[in-house]
C-alpha cells in the first residue's frame, strides 16, 4: 500500500499522540543483539530522527505534528547485528527503517508505519585501503566528511564531495545514488561503487561480485543503488578512490544566454574534456553572482568550469575548454569566482543563507535530461512554477551542476515565502507546485529526480515516471525480496 | 520558558541545520542526534513553543554537552549553540530538572566552593600558602587539586626554578565558571565575586595558572565582570615560553610528542602557540598535530564538567581522542590538569603505551628538576 499524498503519512496519528511504545519483550530481544545502549526510545532522539531536511517534515513537526514515529532506534555495529535485527523484525512483520544521516529531503527515513529504525552511524569503520587498485572498503555509517579526511591523510580522495558531506553517510549516498560537485568527472555514487554487501529483508546477506564491470550475469549490486533501503540495508561498500590532484584550475564565463551556455557545456562534455566541476547558472542566479562577486550588472548566464588532475593534462583540457567557451561567445571573467566558490562552497548551506531556518515553503526539484531536451525541461519547469503560481509569488531559480556526456542535470529551487496559514491549504499548495514542476520535467524528457532521492516526497510519482507496466518490474522485485513489505515500507511509491 | 531573544534566534537557526554534526564531540561518541546543536535546538524550541514539556531526558541530554564551542567555531556564521545549551541548563535548574549529579556538583561548589566532597591536601610547603604580598599567585584550579596534583608539584617546581615569588590559596574556590556552566547563573556571579575578594586579600601582582578553566574565567570575566579587575593572568605555558631556552639535547627523534589543545585554553581563550613553543623548546621539535588541532581540536570529555556529570560518557570521549592520535606518537602532552587527568585515565583504561603528561610535568622532566 503506498501513500497517495505526501502528507497522508499516518491516518491514525493525532496531534500530541504519545510515542508508540516498545514492548518490553521486544526491547529485551533487541538489547540482546545490540546491547542496552544500542536501543534508544528517548523522545529527544526520536524527534530529532523524525525531522529531516524535507519542508513537509519541518512544517508538520512545528505544526500539527502528525508525523509517524518509530517504536525504537537501534544502533548495530556489525553486519551480524543488522542481520539479527532484520530477522527479528521480519519474523514479526515489524517495519524496518534503515537510516544513515537522516538528512535527506524526501522523508526517506521516516517511519511511515512505525517499527524499528536501524541507524547505521555506529558502523563507521574504514576496513581497508587498497593503494594498488585504489579502492576503499568501508562501513556504510561513516559520515562522508570523515571518510574524505581519512583518505586525504593517506593522499587519496573518493571525490564524492556533495554539500551534504558534513551531514550524510556513505550508505545514504549509495541508497540514493547521490551526486557530488565533482560528478562530471568522477560520476555519481553508484559509479564509484565496486562492490556492495546488503542485508536482505529476510536477513540473508548478499554480496555482489568483487568488481563492477564484468559479463557474469546482471550486476545485482545495481538493484540496491538508489533503492533507498526498500530492498535491503547496505552493510559494507567497496568504493573507488583517486590520488589527490596535482593541479586544480577554474575558469568563469558570462554566456550570452541559456542556449549558448548549454551548448558550451555540451561540447566540453561530449568531446571528452572531463571537467571535474561544471556549474551553469540561469539569469536569476547570475544576477546575484555578478552583483555580489564582480560588482557587475548585466545580461547573461554565468558558467564556472573546473579541471583537476595531472598538471599537464589539466592545462591541455583547460585550453581546449577555453576555446569552446570563446567559440560560443562566452566572456572570460577569470578564475577568482571559481576559487571563491571552491573555498566557500559550503557556506550557503548554513543559516541564515540556507532556507531551513525560515518557515518558507521550498523544495529542490532536481532533474536530468539529454541535451536535446534540457532547455525545454528548464523552460517548462520555470513556467510551471512562476506562471502557474504567480498569485502565490512563487520564485524559481536554477543552475546546471551535474553534466554528463549525454545530458545535464538542473538544480532548480522553488520558493514561496507567504505560506498559507491553513495546514491543508499549505500542504496542498506544496504538492501542487511539486507536481507541476516534476510533471513539466517528466513531460519534456526529464527524470523524476537526479541525485536527492525520492523517498516519500516524490515516490508516489515513480509509477508515472516509468509507466504502470514498467513500474511493475520494481513491484515484482520488491515482492520477491520483501514479501512481508517490512523493509522501509512506503518509499519509492512501493 | 522565557528565552532571551538572541538564544531564540540561535535556536531558530540551528534546529534544522545538520552542518556541524560531523564535529560535535558528544555526537562522535554516541551518534545520537539529540546530542547535536540541532537536537538541542529542536528540543528547546518545542518547549519554548509550548508543544512539549521539560523531561528528565531533555535535561540529561543538555548536560551531556561539553560546551566546548567547537560547533560554533566551525559554523560559517558563528551561531553560538553553546550558549543555547547553557541557557537550557539555566532553565533546567530553574525548573528543578537538573540531573542529580549536576545538583551534587553545584551543591559542593555552593557549600564551600570546592569541587570535592572531601578535603584534599595541597602538595605545597606550608610556608608558601596564603602569603600576602607574594608577587605571583599560582591558582591551581579545582581539577588540579582533585585529579592531577602532580601538575601542582611540577608547576611549583618550575616557579621555584625561575625564581618566582609565589603563593597559593589554602582553599581555592570555583571562580564561578563551574557554576555558570552548570546553569546556576546567579550563584555563579556570587561565587565569582567571593573568589575575587579572596584573591585580592593576598594582593598578588600577577596570577599564573595551569588551569584552562580558570584562565578563561579570568581573561573573559566569566561569569562576572569583577574577575576582570584581578591582576594580569598568565597561563603556565605563557609564563614558561619567555623563560625557557631552546633545548640543547633533543630526545625527540624516536619519541615524537603530540599536543592536545584544551578547549578552554585554545579555542576559547586563543592560547594556541605558547604550549607548542614550550614543547619545541624543551624537546627540540614542535609537537605532532592531531588532524583536528588548534581552534578545531576535539574535546577530550573534560569540558562542561562532564567528568562529574557523566563520567562514563566523559571517559568514552577521552578514549576517542586517544584513538585520534597520529601514528607513531609515544607521548601526549596537554596544558590543563583536567585534560591531563581525563586523557591519562583513558590511556590506563585501554592499556595504552602512550605516556600522557601535562606541560608542567614535561618541562620539569626535560629540565631535570626534582
Amino acid at each position: 500500500m503506498r501513500p497517495t499524498l505526501p502528507w497522508e503519512l499516518s491516518q491514525d496519528a493525532r496531534p500530541g499522540d504519545a510515542l508508540p511504545s516498545l514492548d518490553e519483550s521486544l526491547r529485551g530481544l533487541l538489547e540482546a543483539i545490540v546491547g542496552p545502549d544500542g536501543v534508544v526510545t528517548d523522545a529527544t532522539e526520536i524527534d530529532a530522527a523524525t525531522v529531516d531536511v524535507w519542508w513537509v517534515t519541518r512544517y508538520e513537526f512545528h505544526g500539527e505534528d502528525r508525523l509517524p514515529r518509530p517504536a525504537a532506534i537501534t544502533f548495530p555495529r556489525s553486519r551480524e547485528e543488522v542481520q539479527a535485527i532484520v530477522r527479528l523484525c521480519s519474523e514479526r512483520g515489524l517495519p524496518i527503517v534503515p537510516r544513515g544521516g537522516g538528512a535527506g529531503d524526501s522523508g526517506g527515513s521516516l517511519a511511515l508505519r512505525g517499527g524499528i529504525v536501524v541507524d547505521t552511524k555506529r558502523m563507521d569503520r574504514i576496513l581497508a585501503i587498497n593503494d594498488r587498485s585504489l579502492t576503499v572498503r568501508v562501513q556504510p555509517g561513516i559520515l562522508q566528511r570523515h571518510l574524505e579526511e581519512a583518505l586525504e591523510a593517506r593522499g587519496f580522495t573518493m571525490n564524492h564531495l556533495p554539500a551534504s558531506i558534513n551531514t550524510s553517510t556513505l550508505g545514504g549516498f549509495v541508497s540514493t545514488n547521490g551526486s557530488g560537485i565533482l560528478s562530471s568527472k568522477y560520476g555519481k555514487t553508484g559509479d564509484m561503487v565496486h562492490q556492495l554487501e546488503v542485508v536482505l529483508p529476510n536477513g540473508d546477506l548478499f554480496r555482489s561480485l568483487p568488481v563492477n564491470r564484468h559479463s557474469s550475469g546482471p550486476d545485482l549490486s545495481r538493484l540496491f543503488i538508489g533503492a533507498e533501503g526498500t530492498l535491503g540495508i547496505v552493510t559494507e561498500v567497496l568504493c573507488k578512490i583517486h590520488p589527490l590532484p596535482e593541479k586544480r584550475t577554474f575558469m568563469c564565463y558570462l554566456m550570452p544566454d541559456l542556449a549558448q551556455g548549454i551548448e558550451a557545456g555540451r561540447r566540453v562534455m561530449v568531446e571528452g574534456l572531463q571537467p571535474a566541476v561544471m556549474r551553469f547558472y540561469d539569469q536569476k542566479d547570475t544576477e546575484h553572482i555578478l552583483r555580489k562577486q564582480y560588482d557587475l550588472e548585466g545580461e547573461g548566464c554565468f558558467f564556472l568550469v573546473g579541471f583537476e588532475g595531472r598538471a599537464r593534462i589539466v592545462d591541455a583540457q583547460s585550453e581546449c575548454a577555453h576555446d569552446m567557451f570563446r567559440e560560443t561567445n562566452g566572456r572570460d571573467l577569470g578564475d577568482a569566482y571559481g576559487w571563491n566558490w571552491w573555498n566557500d562552497r559550503l557556506r550557503s548551506y548554513y543559516p541564515p543563507l540556507d532556507y531551513v531556518c525560515e518557515p518558507w515553503m521550498t523544495a529542490v526539484t532536481d532533474t536530468v535530461a539529454p541535451y536535446e531536451d534540457i532547455e525545454m525541461v528548464y523552460t517548462a519547469m520555470k513556467s510551471a512554477v512562476e506562471d502557474g503560481f504567480r498569485d502565490r509569488g512563487a520564485l524559481f531559480h536554477a543552475h546546471f551542476s551535474h553534466w554528463y556526456d549525454w545530458g545535464t542535470a538542473i538544480y532548480p529551487t522553488f520558493l514561496v515565502k507567504d505560506v498559507p496559514g491553513d495546514r491543508a491549504e499549505a500542504l496542498a499548495l506544496y504538492d501542487a507546485i511539486l507536481r507541476a514542476a516534476t510533471g513539466a520535467a517528466l513531460a519534456n524528457g526529464g527524470a523524476l529526480n537526479e541525485h536527492h532521492g525520492i523517498g516519500v516526497r516524490l515516490g508516489h510519482l515513480l509509477s508515472e515516471a516509468y509507466g504502470e507496466e514498467s513500474y511493475r518490474l520494481l513491484q515484482t522485485i520488491k515482492r520477491a525480496l520483501d514479501p512481508k513489505d517490512v523493509m522501509n515500507p512506503g518509499k519509492l511509491g512501493l | 520558558m522565557a528565552l532571551r531573544t538572541e538564544i531564540r534566534q540561535t535556536i531558530d537557526m540551528c534546529r534544522h541545520c545538520f552542518m556541524c554534526r560531523h564535529a560535535n564531540p558528544t555526537f562522535l561518541v554516541t551518534k545520537l542526534d539529540a546530542h547535536t546543536p540541532r537536537g538541542y535546538a529542536l528540543a528547546l524550541s518545542r518547549i519554548d513553543d509550548g508543544r512539549a514539556r521539560w523531561t528528565e531526558d531533555v535535561a540529561r541530554k543538555l548536560y551531556q554537552s561539553t560546551l566546548d564551542g567547537l560547533c560554533s567555531e566551525l559554523c560559517e556564521f558563528d551561531w553560538r549553540e553553546d550558549l543555547v545549551v547553557q541557557a537550557g541548563r539555566e532553565e533546567a535548574v530553574r525548573m528543578g530538572m537538573a540531573p542529580p549529579p549536576v545538583v551534587r556538583a553545584a551543591e559542593r561548589r555552593l557549600a564551600d566552593g570546592s569541587a570535592s566532597s572531601t578535603p584534599t591536601s595541597l602538595p605545597v610547603a606550608p610556608e608558601r600558602i596564603d602569603r600576602e604580598g607574594a608577587e605571583t599567585l599560582f591558582i591551581t584550579g579545582l581539577e588540579a587539586r582533585e585529579r592531577a596534583p602532580g601538575t601542582i608539584v611540577a608547576t611549583t617546581a618550575l616557579l621555584d626554578h625561575f625564581g618566582s615569588d609565589w603563593t597559593v590559596l589554602s582553599t581555592e574556590r570555583d571562580p564561578g565558571i563551574d557554576l555558570w556552566e552548570l546553569g546556576y547563573t546567579e550563584a555563579a556571579v556570587i561565587a565569582a565575586q567571593r573568589f575575587v575578594e579572596e584573591v585580592k586579600q593576598l594582593r598578588p601582582a600577577r596570577i599564573v595558572t595551569g588551569s584552562s578553566r580558570v584562565l578563561r574565567a579570568l581573561r573573559q570575566s566569566l561569569p562576572a565582570p569583577e574577575l576582570g579587575a584581578l591582576p594580569e593572568t598568565e597561563h603556565l605555558s605563557e609564563f614558561l615560553v619567555s623563560r625557557l631556552d631552546d633545548a640543547r639535547d633533543t630526545e625527540t627523534g624516536e619519541r615524537p610528542v603530540a599536543y592536545h589543545d584544551p578547549c578552554a585554553l585554545g579555542r576559547r581563550v586563543g592560547v594556541l602557540d605558547a604550549p607548542r613553543e614550550v614543547i619545541r623548546k624543551v624537546t627540540g621539535a614542535p609537537p605532532v598535530e592531531f588532524l583536528h588541532a588548534r581552534a578545531i581540536a576535539e574535546c577530550c570529555g573534560e569540558g562542561g564538567l562532564l567528568p562529574e556529570v557523566d563520567p562514563d560518557l566523559a571517559a568514552r570521549m577521552a578514549v576517542a581522542q586517544l584513538e585520534r592520535l597520529p601514528d607513531g606518537v609515544t607521548t601526549l602532552v596537554t596544558a590543563c590538569p583536567g585534560c591531563r587527568s581525563q586523557l591519562g585515565a583513558a590511556a590506563q583504561q585501554v592499556r595504552s603505551s602512550i605516556e600522557v603528561t601535562d606541560i608542567s610535568e614535561l618541562a620539569v622532566a626535560r629540565l631535570g628538576l626534582r
